[in-house]
């Protein structure tokens, strides 16, 4: 038979198109008792902890999942959970991470050994499953996740916040109770009007990727510029290889990224931009090597990971002293453990270890900022120096921090406060009764 | 008269690694570390026996104890060091922990170590020596020697007289000026005859060498027998009680593994399961969690647990009750009086502890007319 025209044998599903209505912005305005801005590292574990103690939580994430830098930046090896042999950040973050290790087959490091690098102590684990575990429990905690908004005025008014958010096709008015920040860039803590701080020149960034295609024992690095060893080397997992005694490869390649910021769209994408062109050069750059001549880039996160941008000034500031001596405040409401790791100009990184058996504790003071009402931090913009925030800004320990921020803005919101004013000794004993670890007083 | 000190035990910061005493002879050199199983009067090496390392065709060495204990491998090792064109024998003899851990180093009457200036081995180099050979985690196995030095004099190979230009790098892997020396023993030390001298240990594994191994001052002793105990290995009530300990001890890792390392024909004992469930209270949630994953590998659950666990329900936070619950589930637990336990907790204010209830109750086919109620009202919002 010939052609036969399209007309006559178009099935009656393909008839069902018809006009829409123009494009509209949905307006509406909602209330809750805790918003949580930013689903990053501290911001879903802080939405997860809130719905669990049972208080109406929103959370709003400019992107398309949860998990920030450990997922979206790719740095996917959260730590670190323990020091000197007994675990020191517990709760819903380490349950996150249990979850992931135990879905995916993986084995935990050996905590029990002092590690001869600290990073041996952070536990790798699969992004993916991460993803979809944190969206679970946040869902199942009875959070209402708003994915794709961003916030764009908020006003303290009656003692309730009132939060203009705007994203696809939605402009919403939520009004709360309590705010916790956890955008990383203590963004809405400025909107707030509240003062932030930034030092002139910033670490850098970290645009993580893959290499494969080429066998890194069998390169003749004499032929390789020494600048391009450590790349090659450090994409070939080459920790891996002691994996039966010690699981401890750091798996992924980076490349800095100077002055990376994710404040605004436009520096966020100019930090992108930045990380992509760097990393396209390096890769043909890295082709013209003898034994490179077939390597590939096999995967790309999405986004660049940012170190380091705005602080809270906060009712207290760490500094490095209070970190690096493990100062137990009397506030204080959870731990971290990270020798102070400060990236500089991409050349170098300044390291100063704890000494044994010394673990540095937040205080709550360090997530309010001063003057403030009904508002709280968690996560890196942390008020602190920057020293001190080189090693307070790491993973486990804005889970830590998120948890705690949460369960000071629940007892908050119940009692009509603000979270400055609720009884330190309740809000650590609702942590401890959601497994987070409280620092003691020795 | 033999000479012999004693010294104070060295922390190593980092490594969190007790060096023991060294006992130097006047005639002989020993270094030792914290043995896996110290012997005792009682029990001093009376028999040796003897294995050949295949890869090497050498002679393995193992001490035992009169009642056929294993206490310690040990393997004499000689070779050429060369210094400056001159070179002499090394002879040395290495000993192993049981479980494969470095244990010591001993040289024979009149022998010494000395570096590439001929000059002998300080005491605090024989130390630095032991600390090194003691640490595994060193990446001197994938390094070539040849990358350990700056500037190998090609001509003169590999010897100790080029470890005068002991690289930066490598200067914290190395006693200064006997890098050969440093490298070859802790290639032997650290090499196959580790695993092998651990393979040979694991072959003789019983219950009660595993207790004793477990009773290791070292972690990595204890965490190759909990790592070694399968389902085979018959839980005896010291070795139960051994694992009970590690997992209500402070040492996340630990007992964690000691966790794991029962297995679900061990759960076949209920009285091993009513233990593991009595260290709930004691332990942090992490732990908890483990340890009702665990049961929940039991062939079937206790009804003792059951029963103590119900009275638990009501104290614990959401994500408790859910692992409590799941583990319930697991095990089709749904007698009356469990569901009527359950079913108080609809109750509760909080809306994501009162769903666990709700979401476990549901699955389940109840012939209660009041639980049903219950179930109905909470539905329609009514709790």
């Amino acid at each position: 038979m010939g052609a036969v025209s399209l007309g006559m044998v178009t099935p009656s599903f393909a008839k069902g198109e018809s006009l829409v209505a123009p494009y509209k912005v949905k307006e509406e305005s909602i209330t809750t008792e805790i918003l949580v801005v930013g689903g990053g590292t501290a911001g879903t574990i802080a939405a997860i902890q809130a719905g669990r103690a049972g208080a109406e939580t929103i959370l709003i994430e400019s992107g398309s999942q949860l998990g920030g830098t450990t997922t979206t930046g790719g740095v996917a090896f959260p730590g670190i959970f323990h020091a000197w042999g007994k675990q020191i950040i517990g709760g819903i973050g380490w349950e996150l991470v249990m979850d992931c290790v135990e879905l995916n087959g993986d084995k935990l490091p050996n905590f029990s050994k002092v590690p001869d690098s600290h990073w041996k102590h952070q536990v790798t684990i699969n992004v993916p499953l991460y993803t979809l575990l944190a969206e679970e429990k946040c869902l199942e905690a009875g959070v209402d996740i708003r994915y794709y908004e961003s916030p764009t005025q908020i006003e303290f008014k009656k003692g309730k916040w009132i939060v203009e958010s705007v994203g696809k096709g939605t402009k919403t008015t939520i009004v709360c109770n309590q705010i916790i920040d956890c955008t990383g860039n203590a963004l809405i803590a400025s909107m707030a009007g509240y003062d932030v701080l930034r030092e002139k020149d910033t670490q850098p960034g970290s645009l993580i990727f893959r290499l494969g295609g080429y066998n890194y024992d069998s390169l003749d690095l004499t032929k390789i510029p020494e600048k391009y060893h450590r790349v090659l080397r450090q994409n070939m997992l080459e920790n891996s290889k002691r994996e039966s005694r010690e699981h401890t490869y750091v798996p992924y390649s980076y490349v800095y990224v100077p002055g990376a910021d994710s404040t605004t769209s436009e520096v966020h994408t100019k930090a992108n931009n930045e990380g992509r062109n760097t990393l396209l050069k390096l890769v043909r750059t890295l082709k013209t090597f003898p034994g490179c001549e077939n390597l590939k880039l096999v995967d790309l996160k999405t986004e660049t990971a940012v170190r380091e941008t705005y602080r809270i000034d906060g009712l207290y500031k760490m500094n490095k002293d209070d970190y690096t001596s493990g100062k137990v405040f009397d506030d204080a409401i959870s731990h971290s453990f990270y020798p102070i790791d400060l990236h500089r100009e991409g050349k170098s990184i300044y390291q100063e270890f704890l000494k044994p058996d010394v673990v540095a504790c937040i205080p709550l003071r360090s997530l309010i900022p001063k003057q403030s009402r009904n508002f709280l931090v968690a996560g890196r913009c942390v008020s602190s120096d920057r020293l001190a925030n080189s090693a307070l800004r790491v993973q486990a320990s804005c889970m830590g921090m998120g948890q705690a921020a949460a369960v000071a803005a629940v007892l908050a919101s119940k009692q009509g406060v603000s979270p400055e004013q609720v009884d330190i000794n309740e809000i650590k004993e609702l942590l401890k009764k959601h497994g987070a670890i409280v620092p003691a007083q020795k | 008269m033999i000479k012999v000190r004693f010294f104070n035990v060295v922390i190593i910061g980092l490594l969190g690694m007790v060096l023991t005493s060294f006992l130097q002879e006047k005639e002989s050199i020993k270094y030792w570390q914290v043995a896996t199983i110290e012997s005792s009067a009682a029990d001093e090496p009376l028999i040796v026996e003897t294995y050949k390392d295949t890869l090497t065709n050498e002679t393995i060495f193992l001490h035992k104890t009169k009642d056929n204990l294993p206490l310690h491998y040990y393997k004499k090792v000689t070779g050429e060091v060369c210094i400056d064109q001159e070179c002499r024998l090394l002879n040395i003899v290495v000993y192993w922990n049981i479980t494969g851990r470095y244990l010591g180093f001993e040289l024979p009457k009149g022998e010494f170590l000395s570096k590439y200036d001929h000059e002998p081995f300080s005491e605090s180099e024989y130390q630095r020596l032991h600390q090194l050979l003691a640490d595994s985690s060193m990446p001197l196995d994938v390094v070539s020697f040849e990358k350990l030095v700056e500037q190998p004099n090609k001509e003169q190979g590999t010897a100790d007289a080029v470890s005068g230009a002991t690289s930066k790098s490598v200067a914290d892997m190395v006693v200064k000026g006997a890098a050969y020396t440093t490298y070859k023993l802790w290639n032997v030390i650290n090499g196959p005859t580790m695993d092998l001298v651990s393979e040979l240990t694991e072959k003789q594994l019983t219950p009660l060498l595993i207790n004793r191994i477990l009773q290791s001052p070292d972690n990595s002793d204890k965490l190759w027998a909990l790592n070694r105990i399968v389902s085979a290995t018959e839980l005896t009530p010291d070795l139960e009680t051994s694992l009970l300990e590690i997992v209500s001890s402070d040492d996340f890792y630990l007992a964690y593994s000691a966790i794991q390392a029962v297995e679900p024909v061990h759960l076949k004992a209920t009285d091993l399961q009513e233990h593991l469930y009595s260290m709930y209270a004691n332990v942090n949630h992490s732990i908890q969690k483990e340890l009702l994953k665990k049961l929940g590998q039991a062939p079937e659950l206790s009804l003792e647990v059951v029963n103590a666990s119900r009275d638990l329900l009501n104290q614990l936070n959401g994500q408790q009750l859910d692992d409590l619950l799941k583990l319930y589930s697991k095990h089709g637990v749904n007698d009356l009086e469990t569901c009527r336990s359950v079913v108080r907790i609809l109750e509760n204010e909080n809306k994501y502890i009162s769903k666990k209830a709700y979401d476990f109750l549901i699955g389940l086919q109840i012939d209660d007319a009041t639980i049903m109620e219950r179930l109905d009202a909470y539905k329609k919002g009514k709790h």
